[in-house]
């Protein structure tokens, strides 16, 4: 299967969920898989051609539900993206709802997602009644990097 | 006895629960003092070092390097992980299980349905620094309990949180996806495929009709009735016409 692996704010140190990505894609690549790490900035936002290049994919893979995930879901929205859009929830992205900028990136985002894999079974229920369709639990890989 | 807490300094994480427990152990201690260590940072850090203020067992760390967490989690004890709200699965909570540590847990959300109370870690009632204090004081008496704890969430590491695991169950999630969604545009194909085939029909008596001088719906009326008024091999000519 071949991947594109959209990770924000890769190579920053205080941010965990960038260095689950990166280990997440090369445990992916070592059980086979072809995975590309697009990292995202929020730069890109104005590279408008940039969803171009998930042509060559089967899937499209985004780490968090953030603002990489709704820039990228507003093409899928607009049919210009047509591949399977799957998104990984780290926790905090779903269940702020108190949080303006995150009801928006995911009010943007649902209608795109096909599905939602969460790693914190707590986060199934709040995704669910925020109205994501497809959600699946896996528990988290955070003892590859500790 | 080192006992850590590690984590952001904010409500969700509730670290001035483990202060409150820190110092009333503090306060109260008989025998030999326990060393408290937080490590992170957070609005309520300076709310954590106001109340740690004056207790020389009690060390607030800031943020530490991910790399040095282990270390840290090494020298470590007991290990506290206190959030209100939701425990799994934090990445200092799994990192703990993985050091063997005995942990302390508060059972809310999902935590008891995975992590068994006085075998995997022992669970505590969140913002309760009372029964954290006890907690603690059991543990720091038990050196089997510390030892069969931390030996037992290590087993669940191994077991369960392993990547190459996970990794296969996304693996699987993702080939599972694919498959439905191939499926699904193989159902929706059929509709499309069926109304082009009508438009293709429409245009070929369309063109038929004109050829004849009457309209597609009289045309296909009379060739649907008098079949035999064109003989096979007839071809027809004329403008195509949108359905």
């Amino acid at each position: 299967m071949r991947i594109a692996f959209v990770v924000a704010r890769v190579g920053e140190e205080r941010n965990v969920i960038q260095r689950l990505s990166l280990v997440l894609a090369e445990e992916l690549r070592r059980q086979g898989e072809d995975v590309d790490i697009f990292p995202f900035s929020r730069a890109k936002v104005f590279s408008f051609l940039s969803y171009r290049k998930f042509s060559n994919y089967d899937c499209v893979l985004i780490s968090n539900v953030g603002l990489q995930c709704a820039y990228f879901s507003i093409f899928k929205r607009l049919g210009l993206i047509k591949k399977l859009f799957v998104a990984i929830s780290f926790g905090s992205d779903v269940r702020a709802t108190e949080n303006k900028l995150i009801n928006l990136f995911n009010k943007i985002s649902r209608p795109a997602i096909d599905l939602l894999i969460v790693i914190n079974p707590d986060v199934v229920a709040v995704a669910k009644n925020r109205g994501y369709r497809h959600v699946q639990f896996v528990h988290s890989w955070a003892s590859a990097i500790s | 006895m080192k006992i850590l807490f590690v984590g952001r300094l904010v409500a969700f994480k509730d670290p001035l629960t483990f202060v409150k427990a820190a110092i009333s152990l503090s306060k109260n201690m008989n025998g030999p003092t326990h060393q408290f260590v937080i490590a992170g940072d957070g609005e309520l850090l300076e709310e954590c070092k106001k109340l740690a203020f004056g207790f020389k067992n009690i060390s607030i760390l800031g943020w530490v390097k991910p790399e040095k967490v282990g270390d840290i989690m090494d020298s470590t004890d007991i290990f506290c992980q206190l959030s209100p709200y939701e425990n799994l699965w934090a990445s200092t909570l799994i990192s703990a299980m993985k050091h063997k540590k005995a942990i302390i847990c508060t059972d809310v959300g999902y935590t008891s349905r995975y992590l068994m109370h006085k075998h995997h870690v022992f669970l505590i009632p969140p913002n309760d620094q009372v029964a954290l204090a006890e907690a603690i004081d059991i543990l720091a008496n038990d050196d089997e309990m510390r030892r069969m704890l931390g030996e037992n969430a290590y087993a669940f590491v191994q077991e369960n949180l392993s990547i190459e695991k996970i990794t296969g169950q996304i693996r699987q999630l993702l080939s599972q996806s694919l498959h439905q969604r191939s499926a699904k545009r193989g159902r929706a194909s059929v509709p499309v495929q069926s109304f082009i085939r009508r438009k293709s029909v429409i245009n070929t008596l369309a063109r038929a009709s004109y050829g004849l001088n009457c309209s597609p719906k009289l045309f296909a009326m009379r060739a649907m009735s008098r079949m035999s008024t064109f003989p096979s091999g007839t071809s027809f000519s004329g403008p195509v016409m949108s359905a």
